[in-house]
Parts: structure tokens; sequence; C-alpha cells
């Protein structure tokens, strides 16, 4: 029986705090996880590994949620990654739907991301 | 042990009762679900009686908690400690509330390995509260006070993800001021130990809620087998409206000579204060105001310094059936002995006893303790005026006996004090002496908005109570 490795994650946010509670978190659940502080640390994680999901913020120094995710959906590597993102407020640009699965507001719990997180893995990009 | 909560809901929208109704009404309902608060107070404040008490509170409603400690106090000593406490359920523990030493966590992996902890264990216990007891052991292990501070933010960002209310337990510093931790938290409640000469007293008070609003200032607290009860300043929860019309009607003193002189009773629902020396007879009337107590409208006599038995006692001889009157129910009796009492415990306890038994006709028999219970005297005018306002509310008719010194004639002379500005009603008992005898008087100096007979009436205290031997005359023939 072949052994598969736990699915990897990639967290994007800038806040430490929240950064950490989310690995902490992932990591207890059996996931894989790597962390970005913004979006341009981001596309350089992205540039060297491809991950199974991606986690991010939207509002971010340098280089903002989906901004990065327009420059990786660009990468047919990366372009069918389902992604994740917890925010505030919805983003007003016209193509946030076509870029994320999914959104979360926060604060969010972590029942809720659990969820969102096994569907999106499960089902791979649009399952919401 | 059954466990026993101080009658408060476990939560509301939102909010998680702490189980100690005097701090939820501060609170004003409890802590915001997970929101994060500095518990701080000196050693033996009353912090981790306070947060077993919460834990405790939220198992019975079959919420979870994890406790993690960096004492040196081992678990089982704690245990012993809280088992105690009337809140304390052995069946709860260890499947409601999990106790976990980090200490040792702390030395080894330093403070990620407690966030690990933290994570780890509320998650497996799918936990809505966590308590950290020994957030200064934290602290005095860390290199630096931006580690401390990145520590909390990290815990409280643990908390929103987890919807865990967290309360962290610290101690307080020589000089509380607001520190940087403060600033990160939802909240910070202060426990205090102070010491008035060879007493001491203990307070709190909220000193940040983000997110909530909350009664602010020192509100006193004890500790005793119930665990932390919290008695807020009556000036700051009792409700600010009267009814717009007084109640009409009059109340009988039950002394019909007496109501003759205050145009049939005294007004329904007001304060009516009887200043008199040590033995003129203040307790007596105060037994026969008691004794008009009926079935619809029962009695509650709140004595500060004669104890039941005594009182009945007393009753017998003068042959009024203030005992009989006890044993159906009609009156009830309280006796708070004037010792270092709280002075907002005192009013805690005759409210509660007032709506308990639904009493309309209320003496309270010696007020001159209060003065004696009030830590800060100056507090006094206010607690009394917040009571009476109270008690009008309640529309409880009330008589408070308080003893004064009255110099006689020709240089007659009475200090009031900050009483007489809580009455609608004042009554002064006297003496004078006349060659061996000494004689009693009562007169009426006030009445709201009445007429009253002002002269000084003589009476005795014989069988039947007081008794008046030269006849009040109506007010309202003009000849008083």
């Amino acid at each position: 029986m072949a052994i598969t490795n736990p699915p990897l994650i990639l967290i994007v946010e800038d806040e430490s705090g929240i950064q950490l509670a989310l690995s902490l978190l992932l990591e207890l659940e059996g996931y894989r996880v790597m962390q970005a502080g913004d979006g341009e640390e981001g596309l350089t994680c992205l540039a060297e590994t491809v991950p199974d999901l991606i986690i991010t913020d939207y509002m971010m120094p340098n280089r903002n949620g989906l901004s990065m995710l327009r420059e990786m959906r660009q990468d047919p590597r990366l372009a069918a990654i389902p992604v994740l993102m917890l925010s505030a407020v919805i983003p007003p640009e016209e193509d946030a739907y076509e870029l994320v699965d999914q959104f979360l507001s926060k604060p969010v719990m972590a029942g809720d991301i659990l969820t969102a997180i096994t569907s999106l893995l499960k089902n791979g990009r649009g399952a919401s | 042990m059954t466990a026993k909560t101080q009658n408060t809901p476990v939560q509301t929208a939102h909010r998680i009762s702490t189980g100690c109704a005097g701090l939820d009404t501060i609170l004003l309902g409890g802590f915001l679900r997970g929101s994060v608060f500095i518990l701080e107070g000196s050693p033996g404040a009353g912090k981790t009686v306070l947060a077993n008490q919460v834990c405790f509170h939220q198992a019975q409603a079959g919420e979870r908690s994890v406790y993690v400690t960096l004492l040196a106090e081992s678990h089982d000593r704690l245990l012993k400690n809280l088992s105690s406490m009337s809140f304390f359920d052995a069946d709860l523990w260890p499947m409601s509330i999990d106790y976990i030493s980090g200490f040792h966590i702390l030395t080894t992996k330093g403070l990620n390995g407690i966030l690990e902890l933290i994570m780890k264990e509320c998650r497996a216990r799918n936990a809505s509260m966590l308590v950290l007891d020994g957030l200064f052991v934290l602290e005095e292990n860390v290199q630096s006070e931006r580690e401390f501070r990145k520590f909390v933010n990290d815990v409280t960002n643990l908390a929103a993800l987890m919807d865990c209310t967290v309360l962290l337990l610290t101690n307080s510093r020589q000089q509380p001021q607001p520190r940087p931790e403060h600033t990160m938290v939802d909240g910070w409640i202060e426990m205090n130990t102070h010491q008035l000469a060879y007493r001491a007293y203990r307070d709190l008070s909220i000193r940040k809620y983000r997110g909530s609003d909350f009664i602010p200032g020192r509100h006193s607290f004890t500790i005793s087998d119930e665990g932390v009860r919290v008695f807020p300043r009556l000036e700051t929860v009792t409700r600010r409206e009267i009814p717009e019309a007084p109640l009409e009607g009059r109340v009988s003193s039950g002394l019909p000579a007496l109501d003759k002189m205050v145009s049939g009773g005294f007004p329904a629902a007001t304060t009516s204060l009887l200043f008199g020396p040590t033995g003129a007879g203040k307790t007596t009337l105060a037994l026969q105001f008691a004794a008009a107590a009926t079935a619809e409208e029962p009695a509650l006599f709140y004595s500060l310094y004669e104890a039941e038995v005594r009182l009945r006692m007393k009753s017998e001889r003068l042959g009024l059936n203030v005992g009989e009157m006890m044993d159906r129910g009609l009156i009830h009796f309280i006796w708070t002995p004037p010792s270092e009492n709280l002075l907002d415990e005192l009013g805690n306890k005759l409210l509660r006893a007032i709506k308990k038994h639904k009493i309309k006709r209320l003496v309270l028999d010696g007020v001159d303790a209060f003065d004696d219970s009030a830590v800060h005297p100056e507090r006094l005018p206010g607690f009394l005026n917040a009571l009476n306002s109270e008690l009008r509310r309640m529309e409880v008719s009330s008589l408070f006996t308080t003893r004064t010194e009255i110099l006689p004639p020709p240089t007659f002379s009475v200090n009031l004090g900050n009483l007489s500005a809580v009455a609608e009603n004042i009554l002064l008992l006297r003496y004078e002496e006349e060659g061996k005898h000494l004689r009693r008087y009562l007169s009426v100096l006030k009445v709201r908005d009445s007429a009253f007979d002002p002269l000084w009436r003589e009476y005795t205290i014989s069988q039947g109570g007081i008794l008046f031997t030269d006849g009040p005359r109506d007010p309202a023939s003009g000849t008083g």
C-alpha cells in the first residue's frame, strides 16, 4: 500500500498571530503547512512548490491576495489549485469570484475553515 | 456534592455567564464569547476561585473547559482546596474540566510549546473556555517584553479561531498601570484586597471591556464556601425611574393614635424615619408597624441589632402577636449582626428578600449600623437614596429606626445626619426628666404632602406597646 503525503496547504497571511493560529490548527488536523507573509512571498513559495490548497487573506502589504491569485492563475501548474480567502470584506474587484473558490469572513471559526478545506480538497475548484 | 450556582443563566446570545450573579450584572451579562480577559490581583485575591467558578458553571451546562496552570501548586492540592466550595462538583471533573500543568512544557518548549498545548487541548476537548493560570510565570520566562506581547496576541488569535473564551490569570503589580498586554486583550478585571485599620475588605473593578458596556467603578466582593460573590454598588444598579404619580393611599403605622396625627397613616410607599435615643421605644414602635402586616401585604423585619429570639420575647412581653405572625409567614425576619458587613451586601440581601417574599411593609431596625458597615462613609447618602428609590419603585412602605442623642430643652437639638434627606416622613422620640420620673415624648417633624400634628405627645410603653397618654389632636381641626 502506497503511503501518501498529507495535503500541503499554503497560508498567506500578514497577521502573524492569525498565521500561527491557522498553522497550529491545520498541523493538528494532520495537514502539512507552508507560510507566507504577503502576496509577494506567496508567489515566491509557489514558484518552488505546488500546494494542494491555498488559504489567503485579501488585504496585505506589498501585494494583496487577489493580485497574487491573478499572477498565479496564469501559471498552468497552479491554475487548478483551490483557494479559500479569509477576509473581513468581500473584495470589490470583478474577477474576485473567478480567482477565489470560497470566501469566509473574519473572524473565522476553526470548524468553518476545516469544513471548507475538506470540501475544496475533495471537490477541487468550484466545489462551493 | 451538588453544584450550586448563584441563579444565573448559563449564557445569553454571545455572552458567557460567570456563574457569579453580581459579576454578570457588572459585565452586563457576562463575558462576550471568544473574548480574552486578564484577571489580575494579588496572591489570595480570589482569581483562581473565580476562574474555577466560571469553569464549573459552564460545565453544568455541558460546556468544556481547559485549565492550564503554570504555578507550582499541584492540581491535587488545587482540587482539594476547591472541594469545599459549593460550586465544585466532583462528577464534572475531569470530563468537563481538564486540568493541565504547563510548567514543564514552558521550560522545555517555550511559549510556542504552550500555544501548541492550548490549541491541541482545546481542539481535542472542544473547549469553549480556557484558563491560563500564572501569566506572570510566562513573563518571567521570556527574553523580552516584545516576545511576551506576541504571546498574548497569539493567544487572542487562537481564542478567536477556536471560539473559546479565555481568562489569563496574573498577579497585580505594586503600582497597577495599564501595560501593553492590557491593550491587546478584550477585557481586564482587577481584584483587590484592602486593609483599613484592623479591617480587610475586597473589591473588584472592570478596567476594560472591548465591545461591551459595563458598570464601572469598584464593587465589593466576598469569598466564602459559595465562591466569589460580587455585590455591585447599589447606586449603580437600582432602577432610576420612579412611578410618575406617587402611590395613592395611606399605610397604618400600627398605632391608631399615631395614624390620626399623620392624617390617617403614612403615605403609601414612602419611607418613615424614626429617630430616638436608646430605650425610647424605637423597636417597640417598629414591631407595632410590622404587626400591621396582612397576608396580602407581608412585612419584613430586618434587624441590625436584635436577634429573632429576643424580638419574639420582647413582642410577647408587650402583648404583640409578632411571633405568631412570623410563624404564619406574615412577617419575615432577617438578622444581620452589626459587625464587619459590606454595605452593598446588606442592600443586596434586603432587596432580594423583599422581592422573594413580595414584601410591602419593611422595618429596618438600626439603620445607624450601616454607618459601621460603610468602608467609605461618604457613600452612605447615595447608597440610602438608591435604596429608598428602589423601595419606592417596589411599592414598599418602610420604617427605618436609628439611634440618635437628643438634648432636652432648653438646648433641645438633634443631629439627623445624612438620613433625613432620604425620608419622606420623620418622627422623633425623646425623654424628659420630671422629678423622679422619666417621661417619653413623640413628635412628627415631617409627612410628605400631608397635614400632621406637630406637638410633642407623651406616651408610655406597656402591655399593647406604645400608648399615648395625652390624646392626639386631629391636625385637620387646626388645633394641633
